[in-house]
This record gives C-alpha cells, sequence and structure tokens, in this order.
C-alpha cells in the first residue's frame, strides 16, 4: 500500500515538473512515464487521463494549504502574524506549481473545466485568506479601515506575480525574497 | 513631438479631426480588440471618407501610434507634476498616482494585449517599452527623494521595494482578476496603494513581533 501511494506521488511530482516547464497539451503520458521511472500503465491505473493528473495536483495543493491552516493556533492572538505569515508563505509555494503556460494550456484545451479550476483555486484561497484575515480583525490585529475583499485580491495577486518562479526569473533585479514581499503586505513601506 | 512630421503639413482643423478619430479608434481598439476593428468603422463612426481618414493617417498601424501615444500623454499629465512636486507628502501623491493612472494602464493592457502590440507594430511596441523604462526612472527618483526625506522606511531595500511595487502594479491592472473576484477595478487600486503603504496589520496590536525582517 505505501509503494503504491509512493508511486502515485513519483507519478504526480514528474507530471507536475513536466506541466510548469512545457505546459499541459505537449506533454505526453510517455514523457511523464519516462520522468517518473514508471509504464504507461502503471500510470493509467491512478490517473484515467492527462486532466485527471492536473486536477489532482490542485486538490495536493489545496490540501496542503488546508494542512497548514489546521496547524496554525488562530485563536491565539499572539500567534496570529505568525499564521497569517505562515499562510502566505504556503500559498506562495504551492502556487510555484503551475506556470503560466500551463494555465494558458487548461484554458485552451478545455475551456470550461480550466476556467473552472482556476475559478475554484482562487476562490479556495480567497475564502481561507479572508476566514484569517477575520480572525486578525477580531485580535485587533488587522487594521479596521481596509476594504477587506479588495486586501484578499490584493494579496493573492502579489504572492502570484512575485513569488511564482516565473516571475521571480522574470524580474531584472533580483527577485525579493517571499519574507520581504510578506513584510510589505503586513507592514507597509511608510515609517512607523 | 511624436508626430511632427505628420502635423506640420496638417492645418488646425486637421489637427482637431485626427484627435477625434485616434479618440474613436481607441474605443473601437478598447472594445473588439484592434484586429477586429476597422478603418471602415471608424470613418463611418466619424462620418468622414476613407480618403479623409487615409490622408491622416497612412495606415491602420499608424492610427494605433497615435491611440498609443495619446494615451502615453494621458499618463504623463497625470504622473509629471505628481513625480515632481515635491512639497507635498510623498503617501498623498503616491495614493493619487495609483488611483488616477491605473485606468489608463488598464487601457493600455487591454489594448494588448501588449503581445499583439509586438506582432501588429513593433516600432510602436519598442517606442513604448523605452517610454515605460523612462517613466519608471522618474518614479524611482521621486521613491529615493521620499526615501532621503524619511517619508519611506529604510527597513527595506530600495530595489526589492520598486521591483514589488512594480509587479503588484502591473498585477492591480488587470481588470479580468479583480472581476472575477466581483471586486471593483478601482477598489482594487486603492487597496492596492492603501496595503502598499500601511500594511495589513494594526500598528502595535499585543501579539505583533517586535522583529522584523531585514534585508
Amino acid at each position: 500500500m505505501k509503494d503504491v501511494s509512493a508511486q502515485e506521488a513519483r507519478i504526480l511530482r514528474a507530471s507536475e515538473g513536466l506541466f510548469f516547464r512545457f505546459g499541459f497539451q505537449r506533454v505526453t503520458t510517455e514523457q511523464i512515464a519516462n520522468e517518473a521511472g514508471v509504464s504507461k500503465r502503471t500510470i493509467y491505473a491512478f490517473f484515467p487521463s492527462k486532466m485527471s493528473i492536473v486536477i489532482r495536483s490542485f486538490v495536493s495543493a489545496g490540501r496542503e494549504i488546508n494542512a497548514s491552516i489546521a496547524a496554525m493556533h488562530l485563536d491565539d492572538p499572539a500567534q496570529f502574524e505568525r499564521c497569517l505569515r505562515s499562510f502566505l508563505v504556503a500559498v506562495a509555494n504551492g502556487s510555484g506549481r503551475f506556470s503560466a503556460p500551463l494555465v494558458f494550456d487548461l484554458t485552451t484545451a478545455d475551456p470550461r473545466l480550466g476556467a473552472r479550476l482556476l475559478k475554484a483555486r482562487t476562490n479556495f484561497l480567497s475564502k481561507r485568506l479572508r476566514m484569517i484575515l477575520d480572525k486578525g480583525l477580531q485580535h485587533g490585529a488587522i487594521r479596521k479601515s481596509m476594504n477587506m475583499d479588495a486586501t484578499v485580491v490584493v494579496t493573492l495577486m502579489a504572492l502570484d506575480c512575485l513569488l511564482h518562479p516565473e516571475s521571480r526569473q522574470a524580474l531584472k533585479l533580483m527577485a525579493p525574497l517571499p519574507e520581504t514581499v510578506v513584510d510589505v503586505l503586513l507592514r507597509g513601506v511608510r515609517p512607523k | 513631438m511624436h508626430h511632427i512630421e505628420q502635423t506640420l503639413a496638417l492645418s488646425a482643423t486637421d489637427i482637431e479631426l485626427r484627435d477625434r478619430l485616434t479618440g474613436l479608434s481607441k474605443d473601437f481598439f478598447l472594445k473588439q480588440g484592434y484586429n477586429s476593428s476597422t478603418m471602415d468603422q471608424v470613418a463611418k463612426k466619424a462620418r468622414v471618407s476613407k480618403k479623409t481618414l487615409y490622408r491622416l493617417f497612412r495606415n491602420k498601424e499608424a492610427v494605433l501610434r497615435a491611440v498609443i501615444h495619446s494615451i502615453m500623454n494621458e499618463i504623463e499629465d497625470i504622473t509629471t507634476p505628481l513625480f515632481t512636486n515635491d512639497t507635498e507628502p510623498f503617501a498623498v501623491r503616491f495614493e493619487r498616482l495609483v488611483v488616477q493612472i491605473s485606468p489608463q494602464f488598464a487601457n493600455l493592457r487591454s489594448l494588448s494585449s501588449m503581445k499583439e502590440m509586438r506582432d501588429v507594430s513593433p516600432n510602436t511596441y519598442e517606442e513604448f517599452e523605452v517610454w515605460r523604462r523612462i517613466r519608471c526612472a522618474v518614479l524611482v527618483g521621486m521613491v529615493t527623494r521620499a526615501r532621503d526625506r524619511g517619508e519611506i522606511s529604510t527597513v527595506f531595500d530600495l530595489n526589492e521595494m520598486i521591483e514589488i511595487y512594480g509587479a503588484l502594479h502591473n498585477a492591480c491592472m488587470d481588470y479580468s482578476i479583480a472581476e472575477d473576484q466581483g471586486v471593483p477595478a478601482k477598489d482594487v487600486y486603492v487597496a492596492f496603494s492603501d496595503v502598499f503603504l500601511n500594511g495589513i496589520l494594526e500598528q502595535g496590536y499585543s501579539g505583533a513581533s517586535k522583529q522584523r525582517h531585514t534585508v
């Protein structure tokens, strides 16, 4: 049993690497099999289609986020900042799996499903960030004057565009560290 | 400055007409994209003959150039006073900058999309890129001076801060993301400058860690 799930994880990891580099459509099951060191048949035993691998990948990224939230002590005001930080970094790390070619391919390969997947991801993350920020409001840790809906949008965009491996590569100067980005988001650039 | 060779030969009425045609074309490009907009549509909408249209613009690409130039001019009109008037506090100017400039940038974005512009008119694209870099340098100047005056925290590395600003601003220009979430674009711009300047956290709340990441 343990062996089986290790195999599945290997296929998932290999596919994620290939999808990230080449997008969805250009990657073949054969390549995935080679990369993962398993037979094509083994792949089909776990995943009926390439799309199902992508879906699983989205789901597992979501599970990791859920696990990181479950491990937080959100009810403790003293730990709030640490919780928020770890959530933001977890999102940044998780979104690293989805590259621009992959996202583009998904929306062309199966426009409805692709759009639904991406939207589901954004909704999933927004809901959780909103929940954490609301906790912060209760603790008095979040500024009350802020527009929460818009702040959620801005924060998630910041993570996607600043901490995504691709955008970090695209930036001509040295890419900012996740900690720096999170610092700017939490503290702002104005001297206190 | 951009269209000296053309304007020299034009009468005052022609220049006026050219501006009007540029404005109409901009609306078409924004609404239906550059490729699906036609010179016919523009002429019809403006109630001028195609001959007149072609007298003022050599071809559709020339119209695109004129549209891009007009957007660049609008952005400059907004940003130059904000960038250079150091008597006003940085935060005030910054907030105004983000809110006023973002719709213009959103226009440029959807025109594009930049990629389309690069294919259709590489020269215009190149010109736009150079212009963008110059404007960015002016912005960096404003930020640097504000930092020297103590209006911006010195905790962050200046270049990193500019990167973060640039990337965030790019993202916020993208209407589609905001619309998907049912948040009006303007709220997103305001929140962007609010978060960037002031941060999400309430300062001095009981659980705030005193330690801060230093660069």
